[in-house]
């Protein structure tokens, strides 16, 4: 093959903490499709944020066709390199023209637009891409898979050399991917502009669809790279799982018999999920003290389960089946009325969903268990700070004192407010959904301490996670969902890293003893 | 993150009010400066410059509510009129009873808060564009011809629920007008719904996140209409208050009177994007702006300048703690 269009060398960056990249080689040459894989967290997105000049890495040399480039010369990459991302970055009120040209607008002077020339650029560029569109059409109008296309032509508007797309496939029907795909291999095949294209995806067959050759990135470091057909299935789940499992699992198991006569705590019957990932025939069943962990990828659906379970709204809802919580049907609505069945959630992002960072420590503890502080609308002062001291010292949160605003915690004691406001009120299912996500080792440890103790009060947890360990480590039972639907099940003595990536990433599992549980 | 703070320890209050209390101070140093005479050390002034402020600060109490939850209400000055008005037509026109007129009133201003909070909750209108609406429509109700048909409602004498609300109770010596009572009884209630209700909480924590206040159980819609709501009550008794002040009811009053009310929220610290400050910061803010006034009016300063005098004030009010408190305590949301 040719020389490289864009050689990255010795790439390293962090966000001010631990490393994210760390001596990474990477290189995309004419002509190729090269699959950059690897699980979430492994560095994927930070480094095509590098190549294509959105981020300057701390370290690393670039070379662009043989010209070296330092790592700062973003204008250069930015120029070289066009990606596609996972949210396109289309204007949905604005025509497909206007999308297409937008800041490459042709001008006379004056800045004014030049019409004419502007509909000319747009229509070749959907012409490559083999688009028949209404150039007037609003892109919000457009179906998403039509949308992706769109993105696409205008990506090659700019004449890049190197297309990065970030799992591009995730909103699309099986007749767009293919199409998807014989257009990446065109545009490849193109010997007039030597393009080269990098690829991301958690799918293992579009990978081999796809692949010319694969690069594996585990941690922040490049792990292997080597022609697809070199690289089976399995070496590519074994490259991604990479580190031996810590065999101190830090779950603790009740010793306690339960009574086997109590109710499921949580009971799904081909539960159907419609909302950013459609679920189907979705069944198990949480007895109570125990923990479920759903592994998944990106788009597998783990998350809008969970979300569904707790709450109906238009990115989750429950559509379908049958729920039993407690043994009683049980259809999710409002977060009040989950709440007050026993249900609790911690959601993904604790920012944004999961606390009130200008509020004290207090106030955040104690706003779940307000309905019961405050039974006729009046707010028992001492009862209540009261209830906040409680919840510092069960959760362990280190704060100067319940007053104390949560935006000036640390990430591991946020969290631990997260977590802790639901413990106070001994919900019967806690939905955990990355629970220690950006959260130090210490921290980390005592939330999964927090996470014991709330089951051997007969708290049943379900637990969405992408941390491997993590998984393996605090579920009784793994199940993994791979595009909205139960791929396989183990007991979590049995489940192996191997077998989880390979079913999440689609691999058919050899030893299921059915889904459910 | 800092360690332990003295300024707790030791029982301080929360910098945003140590601030509040500082620009008041340094009004009323100026004040006893600028003295016109002496006259700015006599006990009547004072409650005079109470009960000018009185109406203007019960508008902002229920601003509070509203900014708290992260809203605005544009609608208060248009209700000040449309409640004057009409508890001036039922108390003078009609010659109903006193608690009947002012309970006419009241009804109204609520009323109006309630379609606010609907408009922002149950329709999802952004609360500027809802209360903008309830702005335009208040007034245009005040001046039709259903109630004052747009002339002012007087009469000489004044009947006695007017004259009432300027009567001075003799307070250990100090002679203050009911209408004051009735604005410290609003801050009160405001400060206790705040603090002591659950709604209290649950407005601060809508302020903040409204997202993740929802996931946690709070009742956000409810929530914000009783927001307005609240907001709309206290407006409609500022209306009759500024009613029985200018012994009439104006179709064409109150104008403007929510851009002040709004600078006294937000001269006493409370944040405009919601969720941090409280309505004890109010009352300082509102006496800030009010002793302003009274000041400028003392020393003859004509009341263009003090416009202009009042604009430099919410600049410097606003950007003097934000300087000094930047990256050491500007994330004390402090819970007066």
């Amino acid at each position: 093959m040719s020389a490289a269009l864009l050689a990255c060398r010795g790439v390293s960056h962090s966000f001010g903490g631990p490393r994210v990249l760390d001596g990474v080689d990477f290189d995309v040459r004419a002509g190729e499709i090269h699959v950059l894989a690897g699980e979430n967290g492994a560095g994927k997105s930070t480094l095509m944020r590098i190549m294509s000049g959105l981020l300057v890495a701390d370290e690393g040399s670039f070379a662009c066709r043989g010209q070296p480039t330092g790592p700062a010369a973003r204008s250069r990459l930015s120029d070289e390199v066009a990606m596609i991302h996972q949210e396109l970055s289309l204007a949905p009120s604005m025509s497909v023209l206007d999308n297409l040209v937008l800041g490459r607008e042709p001008t006379g002077r004056f800045g004014v637009l030049r019409l004419h020339a502007q509909r000319e650029l747009a229509q070749r560029a959907l012409q490559r891409v083999g688009l028949d569109v209404g150039l007037a059409t609003p892109v919000g109008r457009l179906p998403l898979g039509v949308r992706q296309l769109v993105e696409i032509a205008k990506a090659l508007l700019r004449e890049p050399s190197v297309l990065i797309m970030d799992e591009p496939t995730s909103a699309l029907s099986r007749p767009e991917v293919l199409r998807l795909f014989a257009l990446m291999k065109e545009i490849v095949g193109e010997t007039s502009r030597p393009t080269g294209i990098v690829y991301i995806s958690h799918r293992m067959e579009e990978i081999y669809a796809v692949a010319h050759r694969i690069t594996v990135l585990r941690d922040g470091r490049a792990i292997v790279t080597a022609p697809a057909a070199q690289l089976p299935a399995n070496a590519l789940i074994q490259a991604m799982v990479g580190r031996p499992v810590d065999e101190s699992s830090p779950r603790v198991r009740t010793e306690k018999a339960r009574d086997e006569s109590e109710p499921d705590a949580l009971t799904l019957e081909n539960v159907t999920v419609e909302g950013d990932v459609a679920l189907h025939e979705i069944s198990l069943r949480l007895r109570p003290g125990t923990i479920i962990g759903l592994a998944g990828l990106q788009g597998s659906g783990a998350g809008t389960l969970l979300r569904a379970l707790f709450v109906r709204s238009a990115s989750a809802a429950v559509t379908g089946g049958a729920i039993r919580l407690n043994g009683e049907p049980w259809r999710p609505t409002t977060p009040a009325a989950s709440m007050a069945k026993g249900v609790a959630y911690l959601p993904e992002d604790r920012g944004t969903d999961g606390l009130c960072r200008g509020l004290g420590v207090g106030e955040n503890l104690t706003m779940p268990s307000l309905e019961r502080l405050a039974p006729r609308g009046w707010l028992h002062t001492r009862s209540e700070s009261r209830l906040a001291e409680e919840g510092v010292r069960r959760s362990g949160v280190r704060c100067r004192g319940p007053e104390q605003p949560v935006a000036t915690l640390s990430g591991g004691n946020q969290q631990k407010v997260a977590l802790g406001k639901w413990l106070l009120r001994t919900p019967s299912v806690l939905l955990l959904h990355e629970p220690t996500r950006g959260v130090d080792i210490g921290a980390r440890e005592e939330i999964y301490r927090l996470i014991n103790q709330a089951t051997a009060e007969g708290t049943a947890v379900l637990l969405v996670s992408t941390d491997l360990n993590e998984l393996l480590g605090m579920s009784d039972r793994v199940l993994v969902l791979h595009r909205g639907r139960l791929t396989a099940a183990w007991d979590s003595r049995d489940a192996t890293p191997h077998g989880v990536i390979g079913a999440a990433l689609g691999e058919p599992v050899a030893a299921t003893e059915g889904a459910g549980s | 993150m800092s360690d332990g703070s003295p300024r707790r320890r030791f029982g301080l209050p929360p910098p945003e009010v140590l601030f509040a209390f500082a620009a008041l101070g340094l009004v009323l140093l100026f004040g006893s400066l600028f003295n016109a005479n002496g006259v700015f050390f006599q006990p009547a002034v004072h409650a005079d410059a109470l009960w000018q402020i009185a109406g203007f600060g019960i508008l902002a109490c229920g601003l509070t509510i509203v900014i708290l939850a992260g809203g605005i209400d544009l609608s208060v000055g248009s209700v000040v009129a449309l409640s004057g008005v009409i508890f001036t037509i039922a108390s003078i026109r009609e010659e109903l009873p006193p608690v009947v007129s002012f309970g006419l009133a009241i009804a109204a201003g609520t009323g109006c808060g309630f379609l606010n909070g609907v408009m922002v909750a149950h329709l999802r209108l952004q609360p500027f564009i809802a209360t903008l609406a309830m702005m335009a429509f208040a007034r245009g109700l005040a001046k039709s011809s259903l109630l004052s048909g747009g002339v002012k409602i007087q009469r000489m004498p004044p009947p006695s629920e007017i004259e009432i609300l300027n009567a001075k109770l003799d307070l250990a010596g100090l002679h203050v007008s009911l209408g004051t009572c009735i604005f410290l009884a609003c801050f009160l209630a405001t400060f206790v719904a705040l603090r002591h209700f659950r709604f209290g909480r649950h407005v601060y924590a809508i302020g903040d996140n409204a997202q993740a206040a929802w996931l946690s159980g709070v009742p956000v819609k409810r929530t914000v209409v009783w927001a307005y709501t609240a907001c709309g009550l206290l407006a409609g008794i500022a209306g009759v208050l500024f009613a029985g002040l200018e012994r009439q009811g104006n179709p064409d009053g109150g104008a403007g009177y929510e851009l002040t009310a709004i600078a006294m929220v937000v001269v006493g610290g409370t944040s405009l994007s919601g969720g941090r400050g409280g309505v004890t910061l109010t009352l300082l803010g509102a006496l800030t702006i009010g002793y302003v006034r009274k000041i400028l009016d003392l020393n003859g300063i004509a009341t263009p300048a003090q416009h202009m005098i009042t604009g430099g004030i919410i600049v410097v009010a606003v950007l003097v703690p934000k300087l000094l408190s930047r990256g050491l305590l500007h994330r004390d949301p402090g819970r007066p």
